[in-house]
């Protein structure tokens, strides 16, 4: 059998075979699946469809909510990449210094990333609650301030939404930014003490440069990561009020399973996905980028 | 990583003893701030499932139970369908657990010990592939699952589950394979042992530390998922964890008193394998990221 043979020569493909062709199945046909939706008018109210061309993508670009959606997003995404990066490189810092109880520190640091989202939506729902229960209300009482809807306002809840994604998302920061930097030379250090270079200097010149791949890549996998989440946006704010919070993402569900408008949440999802391909792109240069620089 | 880890120690040793006296108290500061910031909301729902509902409701809040009862675990699981939803979560991370290591270690070990054609662009593709996220599939997983009679199944969960887990799975895995030597495999063959045999007798429980940190992520994943049961499973009987106390609790949450209680339920099998797994964690998920 010139098919057993072929088996034989190749015995690797028993190997690979069953993964490759489980998420190909699962993945890259459900994507391009979903590309296709967004050119027709399929509506999970009605049992046809057909082929519509651009007409999605027209609607969504005069869609009136699609200014505030945009700058939520922006607003979302910038806030949560900024903070995680920054308070994850301090936090990686602090957590490599050789201090007793820093094995124990690390542990806490990185809990809240095995909390599940929709927990982390309850705990801060729970913990701001508008009503007098929530702890934050007896907390700003000692202050002598007054209680507070925390929900009830834009601007406080788009906070709120971004402190808990932050909370949760910090510790990624915390494992990559660690792990880089462990990975630098402490021959480098003893060159910049040598020079007279003071802390701050050798942070500056030592530390941040070669942690630059991986801050990079830190980048690209927050901005993807909060691009595309929808747990705590969804329990916490629900896009509320008023549209307040509603992120591009929450909106392919909104559209997809609240409008019940398929193809539109396919089109709001093919940019998003058109989005992450390029982040995919930049994501697979800066790793070219960090294995030529051998570190 | 153990070798380098004091590399950010100061070489030198000329500061004067109270200069670094000072030094470790700031740094003691902060480690209480973080400490505070991370514990503080765990420990007051935590603290809160024990109260009694009478002083869950009380005002001011407290942050220590006045009395420790547990009325409100045994109220959450005689009057809520939480056992349920947890028994559903179980059975699906199982699977998905089962599953995505068999198929994903499988994978790695043809990717690490054979050269074939198109091995890299392939390896490269599944990365890309895991870069997909559930949110932007979430149409198109409703519509196959419902072609395909799926809609409102505990299967339809452990097939995308496992899709979704198998690229990074691939990834840390073959990382390990790698660094284990081909002639353990070559000594093996000329013994008489096939392939499989090989992978599974011998790279397999050199392989226990990369296995512990993929089951954790698989774990921790399919544990919390909440967008695609929300989509796909989300009738009563079939719903896991996060979807029911999402249709449970609703927008506002009057039901303090079981929302403390259910949380801890819900939160503490990860816990428990974050502890058992995170010693594997930092080392295994930064190499598995930088690859």
């Amino acid at each position: 059998m010139t098919l057993s043979r072929f088996l034989n020569r190749h015995q690797y493909l028993f190997f690979i075979m069953p993964a490759v062709l489980i998420v190909l199945g699962l993945t890259a046909y459900p994507a391009a699946y979903g590309v296709w939706v967004s050119f027709t008018n399929l509506h999970f109210a009605y049992p046809d469809s057909r082929f519509v061309g651009f007409d999605n993508y027209v609607r969504l670009a005069t869609w009136p909510a699609l200014p505030r959606v945009l700058f939520n997003t922006v607003i979302f995404v910038g806030s949560v990449v900024v903070l995680q990066l920054g308070l994850g490189l301090l936090i990686a810092l602090l957590l490599n210094k050789a201090l007793r109880g820093r094995q124990l520190m690390r542990s806490i640091a990185i809990l809240p990333w095995v909390i599940p989202g929709i927990i982390i939506a309850l705990m801060f729902q729970q913990f701001f609650n508008g009503s007098r229960l929530g702890i934050m209300n007896t907390v700003i009482g000692y202050f002598g301030l007054p209680s507070r809807s925390w929900f009830s306002d834009p601007t406080q809840s788009m906070a709120i939404l971004i402190f808990a994604v932050v909370w949760r998302g910090v510790p990624l920061s915390i494992i990559l930014q660690l792990g880089g930097l462990q990975t630098i030379a402490r021959e480098l250090y003893e060159a910049a003490a040598i020079d007279g270079a003071s802390r701050w200097q050798a942070l500056r010149y030592v530390t941040i440069p070669s942690l630059k791949p991986i801050l990079l890549i830190n980048v690209i996998m927050a901005t993807s990561g909060t691009l595309n989440h929808v747990d705590i946006p969804l329990a916490l704010t629900g896009g509320g009020p008023a549209g307040a919070t509603e992120v591009l993402a929450l909106s392919i569900y909104k559209q997809g399973f609240e409008v019940l408008d398929a193809a539109y949440a396919s089109t709001i999802a093919t940019v998003i996905l058109l989005i992450n391909l390029l982040l995919t792109i930049v994501y697979l240069r800066l790793l070219r980028m960090k294995n030529e620089l051998g570190s | 990583m153990n070798s380098v880890r004091d590399a950010s120690r100061p070489a030198r040793r000329d500061s004067s003893r109270s200069g670094v006296a000072a030094e470790t108290l700031v740094y003691y500061a902060l480690y209480a701030v973080l400490a505070l910031v991370v514990l503080f909301p765990l420990a007051w729902v935590l603290l809160g499932s024990f109260k009694n509902p009478g002083e869950i409701f009380a005002y001011p809040t407290t942050f220590f139970p006045r009395d420790f009862t547990l009325t409100n675990y045994n109220d959450v699981v005689r009057r809520t369908a939480l056992p349920t939803y947890l028994y559903n979560t179980a059975i699906v991370t199982v699977f998905t657990l089962v599953f995505t290591l068999i198929i994903g270690t499988i994978a790695a070990y043809g990717f690490s010990r054979w050269n074939f054609p198109f091995k890299n662009t392939t390896m490269v593709t599944l990365l890309i592939l895991q870069l997909i996220p559930s949110t932007v599939n979430i149409i198109p997983y409703y519509l196959m699952m419902n072609w395909m009679g799926l809609l409102n199944t505990r299967i339809a969960l452990v097939l995308i589950y496992t899709a979704t887990h198998i690229p990074f799975t691939i990834w840390i895995m073959k990382g390990y394979f790698d660094t284990l030597p081909r002639s353990l495999d070559e000594a093996a063959v000329i013994d008489g042992c096939s392939m499989f045999r090989v992978f599974w007798s011998i790279i397999l429980p050199l392989s226990l530390p990369g296995l512990s940190a993929a089951g954790f992520l698989v774990f921790l994943g399919s544990w919390s998922e909440f967008l695609v049961p929300l989509v796909i499973a989300n009738s009563r009987e079939v719903a896991v964890m996060s979807v029911g106390l999402y249709s449970f609790f609703g927008m506002d949450t009057t039901a303090y008193h079981y929302a403390f209680a259910a949380s801890v339920m819900s939160t503490a099998p990860v816990i428990v394998a974050y502890l058992f797994a995170q010693r594997y964690l930092v080392s295994g998920l930064a190499s598995g990221a930088e690859k």
